[in-house]
């Protein structure tokens, strides 16, 4: 008895949590909001490193888990690198919520004439055209996964 | 011939006047923020923003509002709404903001439980009316206010002191102890 207690307990758990998701889920995806927070954390001859934070709103009613991190960052049109994540992200139900991103760039030989530029235009404190391409990848209730896309461009303002 | 020119001059005046376009839409203030519920996890930042439409026909609606949350100088994270209230011509609009921040990331030190702490809050609020027209107000504010413990809280850090007390006179009899056995042994 007690062993086709349990099992029958889990399912009735799960097919609950299933069936509040579904009536749950509201017609929109979690979607991007924006960047903020660009700024360079180190400049160095062999690598340069910059932080910023992306905004997301997670619209369901389920807490969520980043599972995957994938963003092309562009300067000015000039590939940078891909965009990491290093901490860990809290995704409430119902709420924005912050991922901290992180890449770092090195120089190569072909990449010094558009660095060169993208260096100047910081010195002289010009603003930098920032592109982000890429997408997140959530888990919501541990094992439905939900991907988020974003496209975005924002102006960096190096006097700030 | 003077009497002319002043009518001319006052109608003129008020040609103008009429004419000017007034309205947008300003940012008034944020009140009634606290940060409540404060425990070693987490607390709720609450606050009333208030926007005023200055057209004097022209209804406006919510679009979108985001307000990124610094507290004493940490970024705890971004407020996000989508809900569409309405913004009825020449009065004034309340917003709620609610947000969970996560307190591990901003008191390190378990002992710590300030009694004011610096908020900052900045960001951008969209309104669009019935045309599409579109009016961006940007908005920062910045207060320092009184943190309200929570009374289980209290409790807990009232134990946690009683307890680090009785160590402490523990640890000081223990000592004095020693010393006097010491003292014994080399008379």
């Amino acid at each position: 008895m007690k062993t086709r207690f349990i099992p029958c307990l889990i399912a009735l758990l799960m097919a609950t949590q299933l069936g509040n998701y579904t009536q749950a889920k509201p017609q929109e995806d979690p979607y991007y909001v924006k960047m903020k927070g660009f700024k360079i954390v180190s400049v160095g001859l062999k690598k340069i490193e910059f932080a910023t934070t992306a905004v997301f709103y997670n619209t369901y009613n389920n807490k969520a888990k980043l599972t995957e991190v994938d963003i092309d960052v562009y300067a000015d049109d000039q590939y940078l690198g891909k965009a990491i994540n290093q901490e860990e992200v809290k995704i409430p139900k119902n709420s924005a919520f912050d991922i901290p991103l992180y890449f770092a760039v090195t120089p190569s030989a072909n990449m010094i004439k558009s660095f060169t530029q993208v260096g100047t235009k910081i010195t002289l404190g010009k603003k930098i055209k920032m592109r982000y391409i890429g997408y997140i990848k959530l888990k919501v209730i541990g094992f439905i996964p939900v991907k988020v896309k974003i496209d975005d461009v924002s102006y960096y303002d190096t006097r700030n | 011939m003077s009497r002319i020119f002043l009518l001319f001059g006052l109608s003129l005046s008020l040609l103008l006047g009429c004419n000017r376009s007034e309205g947008g839409i300003d940012f008034i203030s944020i009140h009634q923020l606290e940060l409540s519920g404060l425990t070693k996890k987490s607390s709720t930042l609450q606050a009333v923003l208030t926007f005023k439409n200055k057209f004097k026909s022209e209804d406006y609606k919510l679009k979108n509002l985001d307000a990124d949350i610094t507290i004493e100088g940490v970024d705890v994270g971004t407020f996000y709404t989508k809900q569409t209230l309405a913004v009825k011509a020449n009065s004034e609009v309340n917003i709620p903001l609610s947000y969970a921040v996560d307190n591990a990331r901003l008191f390190q030190d378990e002992s710590e439980s300030p009694s004011s702490i610096l908020i900052k809050i900045k960001g951008n609020a969209v309104f669009n009316n019935v045309q599409g027209d579109e009016q961006q107000v940007s908005f920062n504010h910045q207060e320092t206010i009184s943190v309200v413990v929570s009374k289980r809280q209290q409790r807990k850090e009232r134990r946690s002191e009683a307890k680090k007390e009785r160590r402490e006179s523990q640890l000081d009899k223990a000592k004095k102890k020693l010393q006097e056995r010491a003292k014994a042994e080399k008379q």
